[in-house]
């Protein structure tokens, strides 16, 4: 029965999803996640981008990711990295979000008899 | 906007929800840099960063996420309306100690209480301002808000009116008022200090103050409703046939009756003003702390009673509790679940 909880929450975490998998690349600050999300989504999610840093601070406190401030180009900044169970994290969701991608798509598009999927 | 009053306004209302000041520092830095960013890429800043509000509302509800009280609040409600009842235990304990003393050594002991009955409601309200302080500092530090805070006032001033230092009924109503008062006044002007709430004093009002009033006035009518009824049952000849076991069984469930219905009435009675105004699911779990409060309070007094009969029962003692504690507590948890399943509340879950 739990299982069935599993969808609503995951679609909540899709923003730690992103940011999970565009810091297990390499280690990035702030503003540059939010510039990395806009380009690897050709600009199609738009968010206000104050809002990825109570995301950023939550994985920090989950053990997800771990910061540290470093001089980059002059100036502090606080750099993100990802964790061995932030990567562990990373694996098992993206495994669940290809799941549901799949599931959605298989019942928009129909069986191959070509009668809805939710039909059956 | 420029980007000085947008962060102002978001500093502010972090400041409103009492995060700590580390925290906020962090975050507050983290946004300033990201504008500066956004400026040198010759790009209009404020607007990319959204509604100053919601994002900090949003960093409140990450950082209340983060702390186990803040992600289940059942157990917040234990940790900041149940507990209360341990250290005042041990109050309890140490002062009865204190009185064995004075006895054995002839200084009055049962009675030294009475003499100074002043003396001793300065001292529960001392304590129970001190209990309250820490729970508050607790919340405080784990960031999760006022409501939780005035719980714990609201537990601990009620059991301090548990405490009687007089038995006298001529002065026992100004004792009670100045052990609840005290506590309850001090983390009420702490809270309304630190968060400049506007309606903090309509909410408490409300949602602590008047489940008082509402339950004692439920009980009395509930009690009033059931007495002829007790009374023809237990007069009639068919019940004093039973054997005691089945006669024992009908009181009790009588006797659990008559605090199920008020607790319950009062408990759905307060979810639904809740749901009506919209506002969040801590305030269900407050009122059901001062409804646990005054049963417990009711309990304590049944509990005192039997004991100087010497007739202390155990079985309609659990029953008071079930009836006062497990009925509102399993209100609120029903309606939270329901509340969050509809997804109107926005508690961290």
């Amino acid at each position: 029965m739990r299982s069935k909880r599993t969808n609503p929450d995951f679609l909540n975490g899709v923003p730690e999803l992103l940011l999970l998998s565009l810091l297990s690349r390499r280690p990035m600050y702030g503003y540059e996640l939010v510039q990395a999300i806009r380009a690897s989504t050709n600009g199609t999610l738009e968010f206000g981008e104050g809002c990825i840093y109570p995301v950023l601070h939550r994985l920090e406190a989950d053990g997800m990711l771990s910061c540290r401030r470093e001089t980059v180009a002059g100036r502090s900044r606080v750099i993100y990295r990802v964790t061995s169970k932030g990567s562990k994290k990373l694996a098992s969701t993206t495994n669940t979000w290809q799941q549901i991608v799949q599931a959605v798509n298989h019942a928009l598009q129909g069986t191959e008899d070509g009668k809805p999927a939710m039909a059956q | 906007m420029e980007s000085q009053p947008w962060l102002n306004r978001v500093r502010e209302r972090l400041a409103r929800q009492f995060l700590p000041a580390s925290y906020v520092q962090r975050f507050m830095g983290e946004l300033s840099d990201h504008l500066e960013d956004v400026k040198e890429d010759g790009m209009e800043a404020v607007s990319r960063l959204g509604d100053p509000e919601q994002v900090a509302d949003d960093a409140v509800t990450a950082y209340k996420r983060r702390s186990f009280l803040g992600r289940h609040p059942v157990a917040a409600f234990l940790v900041f309306a149940i507990s209360p009842v341990i250290p005042w235990f041990f109050v309890w304990v140490v002062l009865g100690c204190v009185a064995h003393n004075l006895n054995t050594s002839g200084a009055g002991g049962d009675t030294w209480f009475i003499e100074h009955h002043w003396l001793c409601s300065l001292m529960f309200a001392v304590c129970s301002t001190i209990a309250g302080t820490l729970y508050g500092e607790l919340a405080m530090w784990l960031g999760i808000g006022r409501k939780w805070t005035l719980a714990s006032y609201a537990a601990i001033g009620g059991i301090a009116m548990l405490c009687e230092s007089d038995s006298r009924l001529s002065i026992m109503p100004v004792m009670l008022l100045v052990q609840f008062a005290v506590p309850f006044a001090v983390g009420w002007w702490s809270i309304k200090r630190k968060y400049e709430q506007k309606y903090a004093a309509t909410k408490v009002l409300v949602f602590v103050v008047s489940p008082v009033v509402l339950l004692m006035i439920l009980s009395c009518v509930v009690s009033l409703a059931m007495r002829p009824v007790t009374e023809w049952v237990m007069g009639s000849q068919a019940v004093k046939r039973l054997s005691p076991a089945v006669f024992d069984a009908v009181f009790y469930s009588a006797y659990l009756l008559r605090h199920v219905i008020p607790t319950a009435v009062a408990g759905l009675l307060y979810c639904t003003l809740t749901k009506r105004f919209g506002l969040g699911g801590n305030w269900i779990f407050i009122s059901c702390t001062v409804i646990v409060t005054f049963e417990a309070m009711k309990l304590f007094d049944f509990a005192m009673e039997m004991s100087r009969q010497h007739i202390l029962s155990i079985p309609l003692t659990l029953c008071d509790i079930l009836a006062g504690f497990l009925v509102p507590l399993a209100i609120g948890w029903w309606f939270m679940r329901r509340k969050r399943e509809q997804g109107q509340l926005q508690l961290a879950a």
